[in-house]
């Protein structure tokens, strides 16, 4: 009980921090049509800045806004350079999903040549913890809960505030309608490509609090997000974050039952099987598009 | 004359709308059958049915002896029914006399288990089948474009080379979505006299047009499609 | 010299795994992120059955080919049930299964740790040992897949296989099984694959699971599309960029410690700037879609 308690728990967090990468990564997609594999590079690139600035600086209010800006001038040139480009040449999702793998591969060389491959650790962290009977609570995970489920709280007011998923709905729907009724896609394009960014390198800062950053992180953390872009067909903040928490309770057991190493392996045979069964055969694809 | 397609009773309802009713219609082996009507009057569910795309609700299609309702796109397809969609459909980075070949129904070489056990025959077979493509090019004046990458040829061109497609194929009955659409008045001029000429040669055909006018010069009969029901039925007399 | 042989027997590999990748990308247009799947199956089949069956190299290369041929029958069930990025992401999951199970399944792929001593390659008793040996034994595969491209290049099937990729639902109502002609292509690139998997198993004695990750499928992928997909030419020259630019790197001294990144950097760049502005590759005629 206690045992299932703790893994609910800590499901529970990493869960959340999970939610932050796939909501960012599932409006990119949604919206955009990119499947932006670079996320990944993103994630890595604002925890280590966010730790370069905390090393130089001792500060963690300069170390977070210095992150920030470093993911949304590096997304920014991205979308200018390459996606919105791409998009104008009416390329497929298969040519963004490349130049995506091309601009990961760009990111975490170009950051391992200037920081280092090793792990990445803050010098200063929280540290404590709540124990009832066998269940730990640390601070850091109470700390990276809180902070998430604001970062998510505060996603969804900007949305609200913004009216901005009615408008990323539409585009998402149909970019060339949307521009005849006045919507400019590229700025909304923009904004979902900024404030993924954002929520990623949050997401990035936290985990990095509890155990550190290595440079593979970032992939690995995207592929799972991954999984929920498949289960989540349309824009919906609340199913990412169920999606994400419960996909981490099953990694988590994986992690206690089985050997850790094969929670990859499982989370992605669960990506497979929904591929396989959600997406329809060629013919009834065929009909889609011939009436389109 | 005998009859190739039999439709009896067809319906497809889905989501409370029924966008064919209780069509009925024969058509005779050899005939260039034109089908009219608004957009909504169920002429390309019709086609779709026909084609497997899609499956009835009820009601029967028989073709040639076959009742072929229950039959896959793939098996449909392979009894000799092919259809031609608005905008042609050609293997855009081959050449054209490789379309063509391509088309063709029962290329020995096509399977690899032949290719290897049977590769002179395949071989041989495959020549006799680009000299048939190149004689049919010239036969409708197209030799010339014989070597050009299909892809980069105009839209009538490409509608033309996807027509010597059905002959190449070996087709029984061809269904034609709009074949007029987009094309010049020359162009759609040829298009009528490739009509004519594959129905001397025993093809039959089935098309969809909303240029009446050309339509009805080639036409043995004209079947006006309303609401997913049939309007009327006419036999044409060409003078 | 030896240096030079290694180098000629990676160029070696790496153009059989371009040749096999553009089976699929090039000629099928299915963009698949799982080539190391394949490379790997046929490393560690034949280094199992040379170190635990104490098979002969040319009786575990048939068993490796077979295997993955069965991998590929896989493979295009699955191409004929998705298209285009949902094919790209479910290729992309198999091939992190793959590397879950050869990571975890230690009793037979030795897990982390890896195979060692995978003996040598023997013809008439002439054994493979030599850096030379190796480059003309590597060279004489590369050969036979292009002698093979060679003919069949020319037949109706190649012809069958390009039109599926341009568009199958014409195949399909040409009365022709799209998914047959992704099935042969598919199996092709296994081989291809297999081959050159069997060929680095021998030629290093030595696999561990880090040679057939996702990275490893990625940068096979960015090769054929940077040299061009869709012809023979292309996957060959994107191979001969990516052995010979480290080379290039130690040429104008640049350190050790940074050249991987360099090179990785440069190869990112390379493939994001193709895609951007020569979506067709260098040689290529064909575009993704």
């Amino acid at each position: 009980m206690e045992t299932a308690i703790q893994i609910l728990f800590n499901s529970f967090v990493s869960g959340l921090l999970l939610s932050l990468v796939a909501i960012g990564f599932t409006y990119i997609f949604r919206v955009t049509k990119v499947f932006h594999l670079a996320h990944g590079g993103i994630y890595i690139a604002g925890a280590f800045s966010c730790w370069w600035m905390l090393a130089k600086t001792n500060n963690w209010f300069a170390s977070i806004a210095f992150a920030i800006a470093v993911v949304s001038i590096l997304i920014y040139l991205i979308e200018k350079t390459i996606y919105l480009p791409l998009n104008k040449k009416q390329s497929n999702q298969s040519i963004s999903f490349i130049a995506s793998t091309g601009l990961y591969v760009i990111t975490i060389n170009v950051l391992a040549l200037f920081l280092g491959n090793d792990k990445k650790v803050f010098n200063s962290s929280i540290s404590g913890s709540y124990d009832y009977g066998s269940i730990i609570f640390t601070k850091v995970q109470l700390f990276q809960s809180m902070i998430a489920m604001l970062s998510i709280a505060s996603f969804s007011i900007y949305l609200k505030i913004t009216k901005s998923n009615l408008t990323l709905q539409a585009v998402s729907d149909n970019e060339t309608m949307s521009k005849v009724f006045g919507i400019n896609t590229e700025k909304a394009r923009v904004n979902v490509f900024i404030v993924g960014s954002i929520l990623a390198s949050i997401s990035a800062i936290l985990k990095m609090l509890e155990f550190g950053m290595d440079l593979q992180h970032g992939m690995s953390i995207t592929l799972t997000a991954s999984v929920v872009i498949v289960l989540v067909s349309r824009l919906d903040i609340g199913l990412c974050v169920l999606f994400s928490i419960l996909l981490t309770i099953l990694q988590s057991t994986i992690e206690l039952y089985l050997n850790p190493q094969w929670k990859e392996g499982i989370t992605f045979l669960i990506l497979l099987l929904v591929i396989l069964f959600r997406t329809e055969g060629i013919i009834s694809y065929n009909l889609r598009k011939d009436r389109l | 004359m005998s009859c190739i397609l039999n439709i009896e009773n067809l319906n497809k309802s889905f989501d409370g709308i029924t966008p064919v009713k209780d069509v009925s219609f024969k058509i005779k082996k050899q005939s260039i059958v034109l089908i009219t009507g608004e957009n909504g009057a169920g002429k390309t569910t019709v086609f779709n049915l026909i084609t497997g795309l899609e499956k009835s609700t009820k009601g029967k299609i028989i073709f040639n002896g076959n009742n072929i309702e229950t039959k896959s796109a793939l098996q449909i397809s392979q009894l000799g029914i092919i259809r031609l969609y608005q905008q042609p459909r050609l293997f855009k980075n081959l050449l054209v006399w490789e379309n063509l070949v391509s088309a063709a129904q029962n290329n020995i070489g096509n399977s690899f288990l032949n290719l290897i056990l049977k590769s002179k025959i395949a071989r041989q077979e495959d020549e006799t089948l680009k000299q048939k493509a190149i004689n049919l090019l010239t036969k409708f004046g197209l030799q010339d474009l014989s070597n050009k990458i299909a892809g980069e040829l105009s839209y009538g061109q490409q509608k033309l080379i996807s027509f010597c497609m059905i002959a190449m194929n070996g087709t029984l009955l061809a269904l034609l979505d709009e074949p007029f659409a987009g094309l010049n008045p020359q162009t759609i001029d040829r298009f009528s006299n490739m009509v004519l000429q594959m129905q001397s040669e025993g093809i039959t055909l089935l098309i969809i047009e909303h240029n009446i006018t050309k339509a009805l010069a080639i036409a043995d009969s004209h079947i006006e499609m309303k609401d997913g029901i049939i309007k009327t039925i006419n036999s044409i007399v060409n003078v | 010299m030896n240096y030079l042989l290694y180098i000629l027997v990676m160029l070696e590999i790496y153009t059989l795994l371009a040749l096999s990748a553009n089976q699929k990308v090039g000629m099928s247009g299915l963009l698949s992120f799982a080539q190391a799947v394949f490379y790997g199956m046929g490393a560690y089949v034949t280094a199992i059955f040379i170190t635990k069956f104490g098979f002969s190299y040319w009786l575990a290369l048939p068993v490796a080919i077979l295997t993955c041929v069965l991998v590929a029958l896989l493979f295009s069930f699955i191409a004929g049930k998705v298209r285009e990025l949902y094919f790209s992401l479910a290729t992309l999951a198999l091939q992190v299964i793959f590397f879950s199970i050869v990571f975890n399944w230690t009793s037979i792929t030795g897990g982390a740790d890896g195979i060692r001593k995978i003996s040598h390659p023997a013809i008439f008793g002439f054994e493979i040992n030599t850096p030379s040996s190796f480059a003309v034994f590597g060279g004489f595969w590369v050969l036979v897949v292009l002698l093979f491209y060679g003919w069949f290049l020319k037949t109706p099937i190649s012809r069958m296989i390009k039109a599926t990729r341009d568009d199958q639902i014409a195949v399909l109502s040409l009365g022709k099984n799209p998914n047959y002609y992704k099935r042969i292509s598919i199996i092709l690139s296994a081989i291809i694959a297999g081959i050159a998997g069997s060929l680095y198993a021998t030629y290093s004695a030595y696999i561990d699971p880090t040679s057939f990750n996702l990275d490893e499928s990625i940068l096979i992928l960015s090769i054929v599309l940077i040299g061009g997909a869709g012809r023979i030419i292309g996957p060959i020259t994107g191979a001969l960029i990516y052995i010979l630019l480290p080379k290039l790197l130690e040429f104008i001294q640049m350190p050790d410690n940074i050249a991987a990144n360099i090179r990785m950097i440069i190869f990112g760049v390379l493939l994001v700037l193709i895609v951007r502005f020569k979506p067709k590759g260098i040689f290529g005629k064909y575009l993704i879609q």
